[in-house]
């Protein structure tokens, strides 16, 4: 049991990435005793387990996965979507929402029209290139007022980060709410959408590099002149002990004085065209699904 | 083969028309991720032979006749440009460039998983921009790192090049002027690793000896095209 190659650098489909018997994972074969890397990526190894993590490609749904998908079209008994993928999304009536839908008394355009933005899980993947959605959970929900942005599938696990770290991050410094699909559609929404998606855009161009969290919090900080925290109070409590590193690291609040009040008037500005789904009490519920 | 007549000399004293020796070959350069639009691409140079290759997919495939159940379908165009000749070439498909894409495919079909990609297509897509000889290696070499470029999975890379015959001499990739006057042309593509061979042809006549000259020529040839892939690609995420 040897790896040819050390942790987390770039192999190259061909690549010998070990000798020995090892449990291989994505993007790996063996041939006789030696593991090989069938894709572009960065080598993740634990132990006795090898896997590539693509650098790039297509969104494949899996069951269980969090999409953010388009609505296309409305059939009889059930939506298309659009989930950036050449697989399409369905979501039955069944699954639209949590509540009982007649079809004899309510019009589907109603509950989502086309083009409507909406939050699902994936129920089921078929042969025939259809990924089942559901929207039969708590914390999936149409997404309103925000900003929706595209990056590689393949790198939502960095926007995400070990155990959410790096998008609760994102979310302390713009102060924005940031709801992430596995199939690389980021919804944003809040008063620096533009800082948040600058950053974002920052882990996509520097995905393969290591102590990415550390260069982003530089980028946020250097930029926390401009871009006022999120105000404390509307924090949850509980990922408040999370961050507590982050806070201390921080440099003393930046004096803002001017930009603090006009901030305060664009969120009052939003509060009015808020919908019943972005209502406070709703909000902490949200955070706790989009982490994963 | 034979070829058209010329009073360049192709060979004296080991050297070639080029000033090369005759297993040295063409300076190559290669760079992955050239086209923003594509899903993956590569631009690659072999002497004055200039290929960009894009990749797209997996995709829905079209038509929906032609889609295979339970793995995926490659779709390989290749084509040059009208530019890229003395003459300018009219534009589309012809005899040629439908053989060339049927041979790069069936050299691609060996490598790529298919399985992992069922009912979907994946196209490739390759234009000569400017051709000196051996334009389908030269295009399956782009091929393959824009492959690799779009994330595709496959067992290895592969890298192609060819071996010819010059004045009654066995030597490596053959340039524009060889070509047409030499006696014998042998494209082959083989796995980064070196151990299986993906696409071997011939045009003209060679002794068994000389093909087996050519084919060690070509495997030195295709291994020094593999260590600028494999360049090419890590450059692009350094």
């Amino acid at each position: 049991m040897t790896l040819k190659i050390e942790n987390r650098q770039l192999v190259i489909p061909g690549d010998q990435i070990a000798e020995g018997d090892y449990l291989l994972g994505e993007g790996t074969y063996r041939e006789e005793n030696r593991v090989y890397s069938t894709v572009l990526g960065l080598l993740d190894a634990k132990e006795s387990f090898l896997k590539v993590i693509p650098l790039k490609g297509k969104y494949i749904p899996k069951p269980r996965d969090l999409v953010i998908g388009v609505i296309t079209d409305i059939a009889f008994s059930m939506w298309n979507l659009n989930i950036n993928s050449h697989y399409s999304g369905v979501l039955s009536v069944a699954n639209g929402c949590e509540r009982y839908i007649d079809l004899n008394s309510e019009k589907l355009s109603d509950i989502y029209a086309i083009g409507d933005v909406v939050l699902a899980k994936v129920d089921n993947v078929s042969e025939s290139l259809v990924a089942g959605l559901t929207m039969k959970d708590r914390g999936l929900y149409k997404l309103n007022d925000g900003k929706l942005i595209t990056i590689s599938p393949t790198k939502v696990p960095r926007v995400i980060g070990k155990k959410g770290t790096m998008i609760q991050m994102l979310k302390d410094n713009t102060g924005c709410r940031i709801v992430v699909g596995q199939n690389g559609r980021i919804w944003i929404s809040g008063v620096n959408i533009n800082l948040a998606i600058e950053a974002i855009q920052l882990i996509e161009k520097n995905a393969h590099k290591q102590g990415l969290t550390d260069e982003v919090q530089k980028f946020l900080l250097s930029r926390k002149g401009t871009a006022p925290a999120k105000p404390v109070a509307a924090k949850p409590a509980a990922p408040a002990a999370k961050t507590a590193p982050v806070a201390a690291t921080k440099a003393p609040a930046p004096a803002a004085p001017k930009s603090a009040p006009q901030v305060k008037k664009l969120a009052e500005a939003e509060l009015p065209k808020m919908k019943g789904s972005e209502k406070p009490e709703t909000k902490k519920e949200v955070d706790d699904m989009e982490v994963f | 083969m034979g070829g058209t007549e010329t009073d360049i000399p192709l060979l004296v004293d080991g050297k070639r028309n080029d000033g090369r020796t005759i297993d040295q070959m063409r300076p190559v350069k290669i760079e992955a991720g050239v086209l923003e639009r594509a899903d993956g691409s590569a631009y690659v140079e072999l002497g004055e032979t200039h290929a960009i290759a894009a990749v797209y997919g997996p995709k829905e495939m079209h038509p929906r006749h032609a889609l295979i159940p339970n793995k995926g379908v490659l779709k390989v165009r290749y084509s040059m440009l009208p530019f890229s000749v003395g003459d300018r070439k009219r534009p589309g498909p012809d005899r040629r460039s439908r053989e060339i894409a049927k041979v790069t495919r069936e050299a691609f079909e060996s490598v790529v998983l298919l399985d992992k990609y069922p009912r979907s297509a994946i196209e490739i897509d390759i234009n000569i921009m400017q051709a000196d000889a051996g334009t389908r290696v030269v295009g399956l070499t782009a091929a393959s790192v824009a492959l690799a470029d779009a994330g595709i999975a496959m067992t290895d890379l592969i890298s192609s090049c060819a071996s010819g015959k010059i004045e009654d001499t066995v030597v490596l990739d053959l340039n524009g002027l060889e070509d047409n006057c030499g006696q014998a042309d042998v494209p082959i593509a083989m796995t980064g690793k070196g151990e299986q061979i993906a696409l071997m042809q011939m045009d003209g006549l060679m002794t068994k000896e000389e093909l087996n000259q050519a084919m060690e020529y070509a495997v030195t040839g295709c291994k020094e095209l593999h260590k600028a892939q494999v360049d090419a690609l890590r450059r692009r995420y350094q």
